[in-house]
């Protein structure tokens, strides 16, 4: 046996073997990072998920697949993190609609004020579209790991809001470039003021405004709570949120971690809702025991007046940020599930 | 075994006289174990023997329960053993701990205070009561607010936790107010940190942060390490300004062991944390 056949013939055999399993070995081998941002500071619910999520992940892809957290804010706010993300800088991050809808604007028809009633019917239309919202995202190169929604948006005044007069002759927050309460707040006769969303808090210290909107969580967590005395039974709109990924950073994962990712994503973000949902649920006696009181409902005939000016708003908004038909759906949706019930 | 011997001298003493007595006469030995471990070089030492210090405290606090010397003591001992040895590798005993020594300070709040219901005060009577403490009062409320920000720190997933801010944002700013020098210029340590950990939006005010970093590296001619550690940890990663991060912990590191005697356990356990904080600067900017 010459020496070239010695080494030769395990050489030849190794490329055989290589060429029957394909590129695996190389493929397995490399190390990919997320790089992941959120506002929601390290040790709070989101990024606790998120740990869990990425250590479950990095476990199941033999440590191929990592994420590296920027928390707190520390990557900006979303518009920063967006353009981040485009550059390549990140590659994930968490997002409120208000997120979501620079990357998608028709994903906003989700936040549309006084569209949904109850949970249920949150959960059924979010069911209905989901496929749906996933491929817009996708074609606008992104991919939807799940919505993790910030929940129902109340009122939060320093005068009771009981009415539509109510709102009118208060000192209304806009979040500044919310085109949503903008249509609805002009078919209410509101001329609110447009303050960026971190100025809120001091503007309800010096009064140049009243009454705000968030979800319990967020009045608690911005500290609006300690400026103000009431908070509305009556629920503006559900506010949407979740995670996205680039499109570009995921597909350079294999199709078997592409899997890994999404399988362990929807179990841990759907952990995430729930443990939202609860801590929305928890602000309500929070706040309450910080002297932030409950106002019910309004009458029948106000409440119809408020849903009305909701409708309206869809109409002047559909065209512009999403189409006749994509709102067509969603009220179809709601349509179908109000029938069952 | 010095341990041993002042439990010894304790009870000698609680033996002949009203344990309050006792209590008090030992106190100066207290003082002195505090100076001796604040002095330590050798943080493994130190973490192995605090513990016993600490529940020979507690056992002076059976003694005599509201007695504000031991009562601030173990306020201090636990939330600076929290923080020195726990909160890196085992968070939920360190928030445990931070909880117990707030609770340690709240108890002698209440008693020097002569107010009862510090806890269940609400914002505006918190403020109001803030308003008649007085100096002799700081030392309290001090390590109660350190205490209570720690905790909070480690449970920013409480909903609870978070109606506590503005009350410890009031509380911290009364206590500096009071003497912004006290424990190493504490008071602007703490409000160094607690506006530059969090993003503007959740109440995050750099430019404050950095007045009190600045503030306190000031007041302690930039010998008290630990103050350069919170601020590269807090405000330079907050703000991703990772040159000022390096800079601060490059300087804890370079600096000579003798810099700071009188805490040179404080400034070991700072320049540990500096090691393994800038081993994971890639990851934090």
């Amino acid at each position: 046996m010459s020496f070239f056949n010695f080494i030769g013939r395990p050489l030849v055999l190794l490329i055989l073997l290589f060429a029957c399993i394909g590129v695996r070995p190389a493929e397995a081998a490399k190390k990919h990072i997320i790089k992941f941002a959120t506002l929601a500071p390290e040790g709070s619910s989101w990024m606790k998920s998120m740990r869990k999520l990425s250590s479950k992940i990095k476990k199941a892809t033999d440590g191929n697949v990592t994420f590296r957290f920027y928390p707190g804010g520390v990557s900006g706010d979303e518009k920063d993190v967006i353009r981040k993300m485009r550059i390549g800088q990140l590659h994930g991050a968490g997002f409120t609609g208000v997120g979501l809808g620079q990357i998608l604007p028709e994903v906003r028809v989700l936040d549309l004020p006084f569209l949904f009633d109850g949970d249920q019917e949150v959960q059924y239309v979010y069911s209905q579209m989901n496929s749906y919202f996933t491929d817009s995202f996708e074609d606008k190169g992104y991919v939807l790991l799940g919505w993790v929604p910030v929940g129902w948006v109340h009122f939060f005044s320093q005068q009771p809001i009981r009415s539509i007069e109510g709102i009118r002759q208060s000192k209304a927050w806009i979040w500044e470039g919310d085109p949503l309460v903008e249509q609805v707040y002009n078919g209410l006769g509101v001329q609110p003021i447009p303050l960026s969303i971190t100025d809120v808090l001091l503007s309800l210290q010096t009064g140049m405004v009243d009454t705000v909107y968030a979800s319990t969580q967020g009045a608690l967590v911005l500290q609006w709570f300690t400026k103000v005395q009431y908070m509305t039974r009556l629920r503006m709109s559900f506010a949407t949120g979740g995670v996205l990924i680039s499109k570009k950073q995921f597909y350079k994962l294999s199709k078997s971690y592409r899997d890994i990712v999404r399988k362990i994503s929807a179990e841990y973000l759907g952990e995430l809702v729930q443990l939202i949902k609860n801590d929305n649920l928890k602000a309500h006696k929070v706040l309450e025991k910080n002297g932030v009181n409950w106002v019910s409902l309004p009458d029948k005939n106000e409440m119809s007046r408020f849903r009305e000016a909701g409708a309206v708003a869809r109409k002047t908004l559909a065209g512009k940020y999403f189409s006749t038909e994509l709102l067509g759906q969603v009220l179809n949706h709601l349509k179908e599930f109000r029938k069952t019930q | 075994m010095k341990q041993y011997f002042l439990l010894f001298l304790v009870l000698l003493l609680v033996g002949c006289s009203p344990s309050s007595m006792a209590v008090e006469a030992s106190l100066s030995l207290v003082d002195s174990q505090t100076m001796a471990m604040e002095e330590e070089r050798d943080p493994k030492f130190a973490e192995q023997a605090i513990p016993a210090n600490l529940k020979m405290l507690e056992g002076l606090l059976k003694q005599d329960p509201d007695n504000i010397r031991i009562l601030v003591n173990l306020a201090k001992g636990f939330c600076g053993y929290a923080f020195s040895f726990l909160e890196d590798t085992e968070p939920q005993r360190a928030s445990s701990l931070y909880a117990r020594g707030r609770d340690y300070a709240l108890r002698a709040t209440v008693i020097i205070t002569g107010r009862k219901k510090w806890k269940d005060l609400s914002l505006e009577e918190w403020t109001r009561a803030l308003n008649d403490v007085e100096a002799s009062h700081q030392p309290a409320l001090f390590w109660m607010g350190q205490c209570w920000g720690s905790w909070l720190n480690q449970n920013l997933d409480s909903v609870e936790a978070f109606s506590d801010i503005p009350r410890l944002e009031k509380l911290m700013n009364k206590v500096h107010d009071l003497n912004p020098s006290f424990h190493y210029a504490g008071p602007h340590l703490f409000l160094g940190a607690f506006y530059g950990g969090r993003s503007k939006l959740l109440g995050g005010k750099p430019e404050k942060s950095l007045y009190h970093f600045e503030k306190a590296l000031e007041l302690t001619g930039n010998k008290y390490l630990l103050a350069r550690l919170i601020f590269a940890k807090t405000y330079a990663v907050q703000n991703q300004n990772r040159k000022l991060f390096k800079s601060q912990l490059q300087a804890i590191l370079r600096a000579p062991q003798d810099i700071f005697p009188e805490q040179r356990l404080a400034n070991e356990v700072a320049r540990k944390k500096a090691t393994k904080l800038l081993e994971r600067i890639d990851e934090l900017f």
